[in-house]
Formats: C-alpha cells, structure tokens, sequence
C-alpha cells in the first residue's frame, strides 16, 4: 500500500511543525489509504455510512497518536489497528445498522449494463454483511483484514497481535460460521 | 451454503465497497477535530473547577463541596485508570477484551437498575396509598416510567452489544429478584423495623419523664 520511502516522507511530515506540510500529508495518506481502510471499516462496523465516519475518525486519530508512532511496526499496520479501533467505536455508538452496503451503490446499479445482476449482487453484499454483523469482534477484525487486497497474514497477525498460525483458524472458523449464519437466513426461493 | 457461494458473496461485498467513493477528507476540518478533542478535558477540569470553587465561595454550596470532595477523588481515578488502559492497548483483541467486559457490566447493571427503580416506585406507590397524598403518586409515577424506559429502550440495547461483542450473558431475571429480595429489601426491611422499634421506645421513655 505504502512503500518505506513514501512511508519515511509522510511520518516525517505529519510529526512536523509545518502545517501546510502536515495537511498535505494526511491529504496523500487519505488517498492512499481510504479504499482498503474502508474495506476494512465496513466489515467492523456493518455499514457504509458509519465505515465512511470510521475513515474519517481513524484520520482524526493517526494526527492525534502521530506522535507515539516508534516505527516499530509498518504505517499500513498501525492504520489498520487504529482503523479497527474507530470502526468498533462508531459501531458501538449505532443502535441499529441497516447493513448498506455502501451510498453511492443505487448510482452504480442505475448505471450498469445489466441491471438485474447488480441488484442480486447487491443484496448479496448486504447479506453478507448481515452475516458478518452476527460475529464476535475478533472475527470481524480478521475478516476484514483478509478482505483487503495484497495484504499478508504475517500484517494481519502484526495488526492484531495474534501469531501467524492463528490467523488462518481464525479466518477459518469465521468463514465457517458465516456459511452457518447464510444458511440460516437464506432467502425463501 | 458451499464454498463457492460464501467466495462470491465476499467478491461481491469487495467490489460494492471498491466502487464506494470515500468522502474528501478536509485536513482542515480534521485540525479542528483535533482541538476540540485535545481541548475538551481541559474544559471539563475547567468545569469541574468551576463548580469546586462556587462551592467554596458560597457556603450555601457546602453540600455541593462535601459530595465534590467525596465523589470526585473515585471519579477522577477512574477517567485515569479507563485512560491507561486505553494507552496501554497494544492489539485489536485487547480492545475486544474490553469491550467484552464493559458491556457485560452494563447488561448486569442496567437489569439491576430497573429492578431497583421498580422497587422503589412500588415503594412510593404504597406510601403514597397509605398516607392518601396524590403528589406521592406522581413521584412513584416517576419511577414507575424511568424503569419502564430502561427496561424497553436501554436494556435490549446494551444487552445486544453485549451478545455482539461476545460478552458474559447477563444473570436471569429471576436471579436477580432473588438476589436482591435476600440482600436489598430484606436488610432493609429489617433495618426499618428495627429503626421504629428504636424510635418508639425513645418516645416512650422521653414520655414517661415528661
């Protein structure tokens, strides 16, 4: 997502005093970032509308926290962790998620060419989603490491502190009870 | 549901998300986020402070000053401790950890709660029988509608966070009547009896010297 030098530049710039430099850094770190945070984002919290305000905090945060950033771990690591973070938090503050799927997707079904497979699509993602809202915490953080392209289960185990080996079971007994979850709310053909 | 299916709902979930456009992140407005952030525990000392010295100032505010002195010291140790433990957090599990244990604890007090403010509307319900004043019932009223209102829109709320975050059930209803008819109402029943058995037989020796 974000190679060392690129990952050098931007720290360096967002722990400095220059503002302008600090706000075009978080500006870069943004576009680089926010589609796999909201990948990730959207299966913590179960809706589109809060992911996108999880994004958004986890940007307010990674100023906040820029600071007690040791470069231990990669950017994209950190980010993640404070992105599940804000997602649990956002999620914890909805009383009731409808599981969209994401805003602009009425626009995306209007303007495809096959409109009927968008629509099924669509309530499949949302169906997914319901599923994914009925798992433990812990779950819905590994499956939504593992939805985000490129990346490894050596990052997914440095994100949530678990070793390698555990990542597997873990996205294994998830998908598990996902199937278990679908099947109970498969709709009536 | 095979395999296939749950790899193609999860593609399909990818590809939703991939055409979502995030909303433009304005550095500015996360600036101002920051102040207000950073700024807000300093206005709550403020406030805190505020109220601490309108207490010392003003000797009517004694007792305002006497549950400062006594609630504070607790309240102040727990923003710390809850802080710390944030800071400390090194993994996603410690945070569901917490959470875990946080709502577990609401679930149990928010059950309790009700449990009380229904006990202590009945409570009122009875005096204000017993001594025919109708402003008791409004009072008992009160309390009758602040449990109704936790029991349908607090409890089911808090005790679905609790499921959801994979949380300790809360204890039955049943266990808790039980538990607190034996510790809560009998202790106090028997406090109260005592407290008038007490009282009369001061009146009476004061009476019989008079």
């Amino acid at each position: 997502m974000i190679d060392a030098t690129t990952e050098a530049r931007l720290v360096a710039a967002l722990r400095g005093g220059d503002v302008q430099a600090r706000d075009a850094a978080i500006a870069e770190l943004h576009e680089r970032s926010a589609r796999p945070l909201f990948q990730l984002c959207l299966r913590v919290a179960c809706d589109a509308a809060d992911a996108d305000d999880a994004v958004q905090e986890t940007f307010v945060d990674v100023l906040r926290g820029i600071g007690s950033f040791r470069g231990d771990a990669k950017l994209s690591t950190w980010l993640f962790r404070i992105a599940i973070r804000a997602a649990t938090r956002v999620r914890n503050k909805t009383a009731r998620r409808r599981h969209d799927v994401t805003d602009a997707d009425a626009n995306a079904v209007a303007g495809s060419d096959d409109p009927v497979a968008r629509a099924a699509e669509r309530e499949n993602a949302q169906r997914l989603l319901a599923a994914i809202d009925q798992l433990p915490a812990a779950q819905r953080a590994v499956v939504g490491l593992a939805a985000i392209q490129g990346i490894e289960h050596a990052e997914i185990a440095a994100v949530l502190g678990i070793p390698v080996g555990t990542v597997g079971s873990r996205l294994h007994e998830a998908r598990d009870r996902l199937r278990v979850l679908l099947a109970a709310r498969r709709p009536n053909p | 549901m095979d395999d296939f299916d749950l790899d193609s709902m999860e593609a399909a979930l990818s590809r939703a998300a991939e055409r979502h456009a995030p909303p433009p992140l304005d550095p500015r407005s996360v600036r101002r986020r920051l102040v207000i952030l950073q700024a807000g525990p300093w206005l709550w000392l403020l406030f805190v402070a505020a109220i601490a010295g309108t207490a010392a100032v003003q000797s009517a505010w004694w007792i305002a000053a006497l549950a400062g002195v006594v609630l504070l010291p607790g309240a102040i140790a727990g923003v710390r401790a809850r802080r710390d433990e944030l800071a400390a957090l090194a993994t996603a599990d410690d945070l569901a950890a917490i959470e875990r244990r946080h709502f577990t604890t609401l679930a149990n007090s928010q059950r309790s709660a009700v449990i009380v403010e229904a006990a202590i509307a009945l409570l009122l319900a009875a005096i204000a029988w017993h001594t025919g004043d109708s402003w008791r019932w409004g009072v008992a009223a009160f309390f009758g509608a602040l449990a109704a209102g936790r029991l349908v829109a607090v409890v089911p709320f808090v005790e679905r966070a609790n499921r959801d975050s994979g949380g300790e059930a809360p204890p039955r209803w049943i266990t808790l009547l039980v538990l607190f008819a034996l510790f809560v109402l009998l202790p106090f029943l028997l406090l109260g009896k005592l407290v008038v058995a007490g009282w009369r037989a001061v009146v009476r020796r004061l009476g019989g010297r008079s």
